[in-house]
């Protein structure tokens, strides 16, 4: 705003005016890069739009999931099954043995596999069950670390459905995690990518940027 | 420790700041009852940044207006393994990223002429595809950009991307030196509050925004 205080200090030459590099090197060269100026095609959302719409018309019977009301399209593409045939082809399946959540005795381990959000990575997990509740042993070497604010996450989803958040680091190699559940209700391990968030955020979900995963079953 | 969704409300990544997020998790929603509402509602928050990621993988407009299209179909197909409560961007980013690159491929799989008639600035031409921690600079830079207001982010694309002075700038605009460097100043820390997870840690700065969550703080 011409003749604010900020225009006369900056005209002044002012040394409370920040100086224009303060954003550092890499977000400065995305900055100077043309593809970040990119102007959208004009029309292009009435395109997208009607690319589904016209799906919509070829039509397929919906996939019912569970707990699902009724649907006012019936267009969804039967890609869940597919789904789940590749977890199981890539993810394996450990059976959970007699875990009695006993006293550190009860024990398995399932290899984690990887989502392709990395590339060439993989780990495995060994979990013991202690009174106070699972240990997870974490050895995957091969998770480029994350600084700077950013870090991994492991999860452990329950037989409801539900994410348990068991821990955050900066890379795999020989991590110890803990969960407060039973592991009769753990029927999966993941690890996702994560940032930091304000500490007056009231919910910390994961960010579903899974890196690698384990199905696990009792 | 919670087991139920949530949102993300007042993370330091401001893209996300906690009302588009909570309008997130409509979306997913309206998403998942197969509402075409919500597509076009989610082209509008996220069509121009998906554009983007796509372009700059790809360096062709009309490649990245392909991938854009199979992105959203891609999300309306696939709704239903959405959560709601998360956010959409970076799952939009990812699949932009692997269209993309799955167009990269197909391309570079397409009869070939001599190496030396090639466009040196061909995509076809580049050996590695970003990474997934680059697209999602490359999305929070651009979300950042499209934040700042009109006057703001012009000024900025004149300096970064054309390399302007700030001389120069107040002569294309017609306004005063004054107006652009107080303009670049607001712009420039707008810029670096959003973008701060992405600035190097030896930058010498004083800490911008909220406190991270790996301090711990109200998290104990």
């Amino acid at each position: 705003m011409i003749g604010s205080d900020d225009e006369r200090r900056a005209s002044a030459g002012d040394p409370s005016v920040a100086p224009d590099d303060e954003l550092g090197a890499s977000i400065d060269t995305l900055l100077a890069d043309a593809a970040l100026w990119v102007e959208v095609p004009d029309g292009l959302d009435e395109r997208v739009v009607a690319a589904v719409r016209s799906e919509a018309a070829v039509g397929e019977p919906p996939t019912p999931t569970p707990n699902s009301g009724p649907r006012r399209t019936s267009v969804r593409p039967a890609l869940l099954g597919a789904a789940a045939a590749i977890l199981l082809l890539f993810g394996g399946v450990v059976v959970l043995s007699a875990l009695s959540g006993a006293s550190g005795t009860d024990r398995f381990s399932a290899d984690l596999v990887s989502t392709g959000l990395i590339a060439d990575v993989d780990g495995s997990i060994e979990v013991t069950s202690f009174s106070s509740g699972l240990r997870i042993d974490l050895d995957a070497p091969s998770l480029p670390r994350r600084d700077g604010g950013r870090f991994y996450e492991g999860w452990l989803r329950t037989d409801d459905d539900k994410l348990v958040p068991v821990g955050t680091f900066h890379d795999g190699d020989g991590v110890t995690l803990w969960a407060g559940i039973e592991p009769e209700r753990v029927v999966a391990f993941s690890i996702t990518m994560e940032r930091a968030v304000a500490p007056a955020s009231p919910d910390q979900s994961s960010s579903g940027d899974v890196v690698l995963k384990a199905d696990v079953s009792p | 420790a919670s087991a139920a969704p949530h949102t993300l409300g007042g993370s330091v990544h401001e893209f996300r700041p906690a009302p588009v997020v909570a309008e997130d998790r409509e979306l997913a929603l309206a998403l998942r009852e197969g509402d075409e509402d919500a597509v076009r509602a989610l082209y509008a928050r996220y069509g121009g940044l998906v554009f983007t990621v796509a372009n700059r993988v790809l360096g062709d407009r009309q490649w990245a207006e392909e991938v854009t299209q199979h992105t959203f179909l891609q999300a309306w197909r696939n709704a239903d393994s959405f959560e709601p409560g998360r956010a959409f961007a970076p799952w939009l980013a990812t699949i932009a990223r692997r269209a993309a690159i799955d167009v990269q491929r197909r391309e570079r799989r397409r009869p070939a002429g001599a190496l030396d008639d090639a466009d040196a600035a061909d995509s076809a031409l580049v050996s590695l595809p970003p990474s997934a921690e680059q697209i999602e600079a490359v999305w929070d830079v651009r979300a950042a950009i499209d934040a700042l207001a009109p006057e703001e982010r012009e000024v900025v694309r004149l300096q970064h991307l054309e390399g302007y002075s700030h001389a120069q700038i107040a002569d294309r605009l017609g306004i005063a030196v004054g107006t652009v460097k107080s303009r670049s100043h607001r712009a420039h820390r707008r810029l670096a509050t959003r973008l701060d997870h992405l600035r190097p840690e030896d930058a010498g700065r004083e800490p911008i925004g909220p406190p991270s969550r790996s301090e711990g703080g109200d998290l104990q």
